[in-house]
């Protein structure tokens, strides 16, 4: 079992893409007129992103892109848009009322891997399950990613102050952008921080150890 | 994770033939203080010593008493005990944040439901500010990084400003 990873390559193109963006966008000149500068154009390797309030109206200008996310090896594939970039964290979550797609659950023995995974303005609860993911033309195969909101395992008492639904997170998920190639630890992510989980069909999840493969 | 649940639920099925009555006392004193610690007394700082599995150090300054716990997992936490032996206010730093609803303690459901009232007109992952007459709380960094304290504003030492809290 492994800690959600970021393909390495998809998060090269997309700082590419944030880069070229501090440096665009519009500019008034002393005359008064505007020019307006192509950020970058379309193309392989190159996602494009755009600032808004988000599906919700709720953000005060955030990068939204939109990620496609299949059943691994096969056909079976969603575009999830909506998505919020995070340059703070690492991986992808959505929301699970935004997939239709039946991923594989990541287990260990018997339990299923569920993550609490924190965030300043609060935590996402829910499973890991498995996906090929393609941004900007780059497909990761057989990546961990986490299913947020999937009421399947409870997280009471466990995970505080939950974003795990449209109203609380103003997105369809939040694919983070970050310099480490796993969400938490490496090579692994100690149960002592309260990050990954593992959970019984029925009963008490507890906190777990993992480590990235 | 939550130590205090954990030994009451367990303790039925693991105690062996004859355990001292005096252990089993000592055991569910333990889970019992286990959530007292920001405006509880100086011997919560034990019981969150425990739950972090930490070291305690301890320093003085003119009004209170700074003991700082460093937990296993990375995560300091400084709980601000005043000399009546109050925790008038908590710090951290880490990695991760700290197991909230055990350092806030009675005061965890009032910040669980000021962030959700937050999020009803503002949704963000900006840094946190939770100020009520009652208690702040204040959060920011990021996944690797997360930087935080909370204090209640009344039970603060005279003579101690807000800032001394970090």
């Amino acid at each position: 079992m492994k800690p959600l990873r970021m393909p390495f390559a998809c998060a090269a193109f997309l700082a590419f893409a944030f880069l070229s963006g501090c440096g665009g966008g519009s500019s008034s000149s002393s005359s008064g007129t505007t020019s307006t500068q192509t950020i970058s154009s379309s193309g392989e390797n190159v996602a494009a992103i755009s600032v808004n309030g988000g599906p919700m109206g709720n953000y005060a200008d955030a990068a939204f892109t939109s990620v496609t996310v299949c059943v691994p090896g096969t056909s079976n594939c969603q575009t999830i848009d909506n998505l919020l970039v995070d340059t703070g964290s690492t991986g992808l979550r959505v929301l699970s009322s935004a997939m239709t797609l039946p991923l594989p659950q990541q287990t260990s023995g018997n339990d299923s891997v569920v993550e609490c995974f924190p965030f300043v303005s609060g935590n996402t609860w829910g499973p890991v399950q498995t996906a090929d993911v393609e941004i900007g033309g780059e497909k990761a195969s057989s990546v961990p990613i986490q299913v947020i909101g999937e009421n399947v395992f409870n997280p009471s008492g466990i995970c505080t102050a939950p974003q795990d639904d449209l109203d609380s997170l103003g997105a369809n998920g939040i694919l983070g952008v970050g310099l480490f190639a796993q969400d938490c630890g490496s090579p692994s992510c100690p149960a002592s921080v309260d990050v990954y989980y593992d959970c019984p069909a029925s009963g008490t999840c507890t906190a777990a150890t993992e480590t990235s493969a | 994770m939550f130590l205090g649940v954990s030994v009451l639920r367990r303790l039925p099925q693991t105690i062996p033939f004859g355990f001292p009555a005096a252990c089993f006392a000592c055991l569910l004193a333990t889970a019992l203080t286990a959530h007292a610690v920001l405006g509880g007394n100086i011997a919560s700082v034990q019981a969150d010593q425990v739950h972090m599995q930490g070291s305690v150090r301890m320093s003085s300054a003119s009004n209170y008493t700074v003991q700082e716990i460093q937990g296993s997992g990375g995560i300091v936490v400084r709980e601000y005990v005043s000399h009546s032996g109050k925790v008038f206010g908590v710090a951290w730093q880490g990695s991760w944040p700290p197991d909230l609803r055990q350092l806030l303690g009675n005061y965890f459901d009032q910040y669980e439901q000021a962030v959700k009232a937050q999020r009803v007109t503002r949704v963000g992952r900006g840094p946190l500010l939770i100020n009520q007459p009652g208690l702040v709380v204040e959060m920011r960094g990021h996944p690797r990084s997360f930087f935080g304290r909370a204090y209640v504003p009344g039970m603060l030492p005279a003579g101690t400003h807000a800032e001394d809290i970090q």
